[in-house]
């Protein structure tokens, strides 16, 4: 499957050009959503929810909703053991101290033999192997 | 349709809203230049949007245009409050890939949903800021059996 990052999905939210000829070129269900991605764009738009001024509540309340029901058009992929297993290797592997969400998504693709789909490659480049990993934005479809 | 146009001078701008659509606002050097932006920018959500009319409770009282209550015997009466339903949405399940018996169909008419939403790319920002800044728990060290 092709595990879309989080800057995937708000850019086809926002009808990113490249983003949708390369969903044209799929099928949806060959399309889900780590749940770090949810997780993450839940976090954005609830954020934005509860500090909403009174002029902006009822819009940014929508949108939030709205923001749920964009995740439901999605699968989503949550951790199994394995992926905790690649976790856990990755940890051990690369010393890095941040972006603990790269390797989380990362070590989705790689227990599940996922591909990510990404604007940040080089953030993932040490983390996967070239054929498990794309841009679909930067890169159009052949 | 007629819009509630807020203007407001500050810093010797003014500064124009849509009591409406509070994310629609400009901001200009004069009165009748800040009143022509807004319109333009009304002109061309009116070409671009679709306008739906939704019942919003209380929106007029806030917005200080309740009607005022008939009199009665010369006196003002209260109003009866009318029940309104409240916005009830009932959220969908999210589907698991593990699922293999759902089959969903490409949602086209999610793609570009949050294309005028201000919001959604400064989000993309924030998300990424955050993720530069999350730090990675520490292992646990595993305990050696001693033999």
């Amino acid at each position: 499957m092709y595990l879309w990052d989080s800057n995937i999905a708000v850019h086809f939210a926002h009808d990113h050009p490249i983003v949708t000829l390369h969903v044209r070129q799929v099928t949806w269900s060959e399309i889900a959503l780590p749940s770090p991605t949810v997780a993450e764009l839940w976090r954005g738009r609830a954020e934005f929810a509860l500090k909403a001024t009174p002029e902006q509540i009822i819009w940014a309340h929508d949108q939030l909703w709205q923001t749920y029901l964009l995740i439901t058009k999605f699968k989503v992929v949550l951790f199994d053991d394995e992926a905790k297993e690649e976790l856990i290797r990755l940890l051990k592997k690369f010393k890095s101290k941040k972006r603990y969400a790269d390797m989380m998504i990362a070590a989705m693709a790689l227990a599940g033999n996922h591909v990510v789909v990404t604007r940040n490659t080089k953030h993932f480049t040490d983390l996967l192997p070239p054929a498990q990993l794309a841009n679909w934005i930067d890169t159009p479809p052949r | 349709m007629t819009c509630n146009v807020i203007l407001t001078p500050q810093n010797g701008r003014f500064l124009a809203y849509v009591a409406e659509l509070p994310d629609c606002k400009a901001k200009a050097e004069s009165r009748d230049k800040a009143l022509a932006l807004i319109q333009t920018r009304l002109e061309e959500i009116g070409r671009r949007s679709e306008i739906v009319q939704l019942e919003i409770p209380n929106l007029e009282k806030k917005l200080g245009k309740m009607e005022q209550p008939e009199k009665r015997n010369g006196n003002a009466q209260p109003q009866a409050k009318a029940a309104k339903p409240p916005r009830l949405v009932q959220f969908p399940p999210m589907i698991l890939a593990s699922d293999q018996t759902v089959k969903l169909e490409t949602p086209w008419e999610y793609c570009g949903i949050f294309k005028d939403d201000p919001t959604w790319m400064p989000m993309l920002e924030e998300i990424e800021r955050r993720r530069d800044r999350q730090k990675v728990p520490k292992l646990k060290k595993e305990k050696r059996r001693k033999k």
